[in-house]
């Protein structure tokens, strides 16, 4: 199993972030850290015979609260979890001058990844960020002195983007010479200020022709420098695939904690309230925060099994029927997947980058064939 | 005994919306056939909700009311109802023949339609004393309007001024005065209880518990409960079960005699053996001769009708059992497509028809289908002589076999105002007609007589007719004869493979037009996918239009939503939903709307 934490604070909103963040003071994210320990200590009985893997602190931005808080959380997990010999415990951040790296790699902090999105800034003011390009840099270079394992997440497909913008981009996330890239297509996610703009005719998002051509791009420059693609929107060096990312595609449990966070563990998905004062209110009087629970039925657990596995590490062949297995063929004839024989002789269906970009219609496809 | 002086047997010719349903509502109140308390929103006649969707009616109804006049002679009158559109002409033509009179309902703020006049001079072709009735006076726009009206109206039957009445039957203005028309105006029946039965039917439905119910209009002599009777066209002998007339419900009264409307039973299992148009008489001593104006109505028009989902065929199989024990005119066969699978050729008497059934399949039977083009049926003459009949493009034989294929020409009857003859011909010319006739019967109306292939008619024509004249000009047609025709079997191919359902039979002169229209409205319909499809228009071997639907570059969701897999699932299965409607040809994903493409390939 892994844990999720979730810090649910930014020093400002993105325009194109439509995940719960709020702006607080200090008092009420004290009080939040406090309610969020008691959670924690609460669910902790029930899982303390499963090994924990890999821990993800993410937001918000983790970064942006003192680091004390994050190491009284650290502190709890390792008190009341029973965590694996080399766990994966990564944090989210945003490039800032005052991050305090050396407390966080003190306290067990292993991977850290930064919120870049982009190292043009034209395109980081169109997206409503607070750091220029140059912060971005001088932060990742501050964190290379403590951390090998370094993460980078871009957004790609934004409409004043060009090819030579995003080059640009790449080839100076390039000679940062970290070991991860995450690479998102812009999402105009309602409610958000970017979603307003396209709207109101003020912007134009790509066609998916275009996008898929940033995408294609992206892929081919990482794969010459050596990253490897092993999700539909993950790069790495090898050896350097992020554990917890890879729980979610591999269908395998997790355990949210905090306002908002998602958990899947023992076969039920759920999720806690979003509302930060609401969650401490509930946690603090001794109410569980957990807003809905999905119990999977055997349908929905094998329409997970396809898109999960199809938009990272592959499908085991023997799930699939010899109808679903012929069209696989196909699909490998026209160059979207390649068949991989394991070492235990498993036989996996696995996309590569064209497949990816259209891996839900290749979900589809293979759904409608099992109904 | 009633006397058959006292028997009225009418009906009411309108364009829709001119007020024919609200008359006919205000008549059965002012009747007492039904209370006001009694009536909903929807109009009694239009008993079938598409009818009531689409302002037409597609069966008939017919109905009794009983009506003391101011003398306190009590008189009978049947309102028999027609339908309104030219693929039930004959259906029309029959209840007419059922009638003495009819009221000619005519709005006074819009004036005479083009509709109304096909059915008016068939009325007036079967002798019928018309009525003129002006609706909807109480508008205020009347008054502007009501004299051109007027002498619309008169140009056209060649009534007096004096003849007209004037109502509103929304305000239920003058409806008494339509009554006593009703009964000093039109002649009450002829006819004899002593002579042999001879009775006109002029519809039929199914009823699952008593068989089929007979409506007929009784000419000479009775029929009674145990009576055994002859149908003169088919032949057949039935022992009489039931028989009633037609109120709100239906009542059994045991016999009806000569001048009387109403219906009969006779544990009658198939629809098809009571045609529309039939004689019915007494086995034991029958009439003579049969009514005239008999016709076998037989489909025009086929299309194949398949199963959205292969699993599905015996349900449609079902369904179309069914839908044919309430609509004779509809025949099927069932036949397979390579694209489609097993399905149904169905013949319909016109465009309008199929729309009905493809709708009442979904709607009543809960059918999802896919249906074809639609084509006519064609003689083909083989070199050794032989002689086939097609309604399936598939079906035509290798052309190297064929020494002609004929076509089915119509006669078409176009009324239409004088300002679009210029508009109408070029239509027309446009599709290869040869005009035979104009006639002007006033001076800003005139009469088109045009021999037209049928298989012109079925994709477009009426709507295209109606586009060029402003929707003044009305059509009527009848089958003509066979004609040698330079046809050819259009072909079109996705990804290198034929896909039969798509083929059409279409003149040479037009082929290469519209392969390439077709395929490029293809390219609109089909949507892109994993791989990139190619679409070809092809004769015989012989490619003659291409284009190519690209392959699909993106469709995923990307972002991750912190572990929120629900909402991809959900977002996920919104997408399968809408994969529904599409057929599976080959590795190929095609919208049901593909089939019927070249329906709209002038849009």
């Amino acid at each position: 199993m892994t844990i999720y934490i979730h810090i649910p604070f930014c020093i400002s909103k993105c325009n194109y972030c439509d995940y719960y963040s709020i702006i607080a003071n200090k008092e009420a994210i004290k009080k939040y850290i406090n309610s969020l320990q008691t959670e924690l200590i609460k669910v902790a009985s029930k899982y303390r015979n499963k090994e924990i893997t890999s821990i993800f602190i993410g937001g918000g931005t983790p970064t942006s609260i003192d680091a004390d808080h994050i190491v009284e959380i650290l502190n709890k997990i390792k008190s009341n979890f029973n965590l694996s010999q080399n766990c994966e415990i990564s944090i989210e951040a945003n490039p800032a001058s005052n991050i305090n790296f050396s407390k966080l790699k003190e306290t067990g902090i292993n991977r850290i990844s930064f919120g870049v999105q982009s190292l043009n800034d034209e395109e980081l003011r169109f997206l409503g960020r607070i750091h220029n390009a140059n912060l971005a840099k001088e932060t990742i270079k501050e964190a290379k002195k403590y951390f090998n394992n370094i993460n980078v997440d871009l957004i790609f497909s934004l409409p004043i983007q060009t090819i030579s913008s995003l080059e640009n981009t790449l080839e100076q996330v390039l000679e940062l010479d970290v070991q991860h890239i995450s690479a998102y297509s812009l999402v105009f996610e309602e409610g958000t200020k970017l979603y307003n703009l396209l709207k109101n005719n003020q912007i134009k998002a790509k066609d998916n022709d275009e996008d898929a051509f940033f995408y294609n791009y992206i892929a081919n420059k990482l794969k010459t420098a050596g990253f490897v693609h092993y999700e539909v929107s993950n790069f790495a060096k090898s050896g350097f695939e992020c554990k917890h990312n890879l729980i979610y595609w591999e269908h395998k449990e997790y355990l949210g904690i905090g306002a908002a966070a998602y958990s899947f563990v023992d076969g039920r998905r759920f999720h806690n309230i979003k509302d930060v004062e609401k969650y401490c209110y509930l946690v603090d009087s001794g109410f569980s925060p957990i807003k809905q629970t999905e119990a999977l039925s055997k349908e929905n657990i094998y329409m997970e099994k396809i898109f999960l596995g199809l938009r990272s590490s592959g499908i085991d062949f023997s799930i699939l029927s010899p109808q679903q297995q012929k069209f696989c063929e196909t699909i490998v004839d026209k160059e979207l997947a390649i068949i991989q024989i394991l070492s235990n002789n498993m036989k996996i269906l696995k996309l590569n980058s064209n497949g990816y970009f259209i891996c839900d219609e290749i979900t589809l496809k293979l759904l409608e064939m099992n109904s | 005994m009633k006397n058959i002086r006292n028997f009225r047997n009418f009906c009411i010719i309108a364009h829709i919306d001119h007020g024919k349903s609200t008359l006919a509502d205000r008549l059965l109140e002012k009747t007492n056939t039904i209370s006001s308390r009694d009536m909903t929103n929807a109009q009694i006649l239009d008993s079938n909700p598409l009818e009531q969707e689409r302002g037409i009616t597609i069966k008939l109804h017919a109905i009794q009311m009983e009506y003391v006049d101011k003398s306190n002679e009590k008189y009978t009158l049947n309102l028999i109802d027609t339908p309104g559109h030219v693929d039930f002409t004959y259906e029309v033509s029959r209840s007419l023949a059922a009638c003495e009179g009819a009221i000619l309902i005519v709005d006074a703020t819009q004036g005479i339609e083009a509709q109304t006049i096909s059915n008016l001079y068939l009325a007036l072709e079967h002798n019928l004393e018309i009525i003129p009735v002006l609706n909807k006076i109480d508008l205020p726009s009347a008054e502007t309007t009501i004299e051109a009206v007027k002498k619309q109206i008169i140009d056209l039957i060649g009534c007096r001024e004096e003849e007209m009445l004037y109502i509103s039957a929304k305000k239920n203005i003058g409806i008494d005065a339509v009554l006593d028309a009703v009964i000093e105006r039109i002649p009450p029946p002829t006819g004899s209880i002593d002579k042999p039965l001879t009775a006109l039917i002029y519809d039929s439905n199914f009823d699952s518990y008593r068989g089929v119910i007979v409506n007929i209009r009784v000419f000479e002599g009775e029929i009674k409960e145990g009576d055994e009777i002859l149908f003169m066209q088919t032949g057949m002998t039935y022992q009489v079960e039931e028989v009633g007339i037609m109120q709100m419900k239906r009542l059994r009264v045991g016999k009806l005699s000569a001048g009387n409307v109403g219906y009969f039973t006779a544990s009658i299992k198939n629809l098809k053996d009571t045609k529309v148009g039939d004689t019915v008489t007494l086995a034991k001593n029958p009439a003579t001769t049969p009514i005239s104006g008999f016709k076998e109505v037989k489909p025009m028009v086929f299309s194949g009708v398949y199963p959205a989902s292969t699993d599905d065929f015996e349900n449609l199989r079902e369904a179309l059992a069914k839908l044919v024990l309430n609509d004779s005119a509809i025949s099927y066969e069932p036949e397979t497509s390579n694209a489609l699978g097993f399905g149904f050729r169905c013949g319909f008497l016109g465009l309008l028809h199929m729309e009905i059934v493809q709708e009442r399949l979904e709607r009543e039977f809960q059918q999802n289908i896919v249906t074809t083009v639609p084509n006519v049926q064609y003689k083909i003459i083989t070199n050794s002589g032989e002689i086939i009949f097609i309604e399936n493009p598939a079906q035509l034989p290798n052309p190297a076999e064929i020494r002609e294929i004929q076509e089915p020409i119509i006669k078409a009857e176009i009324l239409t105002p004088s300002d679009y003859v210029g508009n109408i011909m070029k239509l027309c010319l446009d599709k290869r007609g040869i005009s035979t006739n104009i006639e002007y019967l006033s001076e800003d109306r005139a009469d088109l007589s045009w021999e037209l292939p049928l298989a012109e008619i079925v994709f477009d024509f009426y709507d295209k007719l109606k586009s060029v004249s402003r929707g003044y000009a009305s059509l009527d047609y009848d089958f003509y004869e066979y004609r040698k025709s330079d046809l050819v079997k259009l072909d079109i191919l996705l990804n290198g493979e034929p896909v039969d359902a798509l083929s059409s039979i279409v003149h040479r002169s037009k082929a290469y037009e519209w392969g390439k229209k077709l395929c490029t409205k293809l390219k609109e319909l089909i949507p892109r996918q994993m791989f990139e499809v190619a679409i070809q228009a092809a004769i015989g071997s012989k490619i003659i239009a291409r284009t190519n639907v690209q392959a699909l570059r993106k469709n995923v969701l990307a972002k991750c939503y912190g572990g929120d897999i629900s909402r991809k699932r959900k977002l996920l299965e919104k997408q399968k939903e809408g994969k529904k409607r599409m057929k599976q040809v080959g590795n190929i994903e095609v919208p049901q709307e593909a089939f019927l493409a070249i329906l709209s390939l002038d849009d």
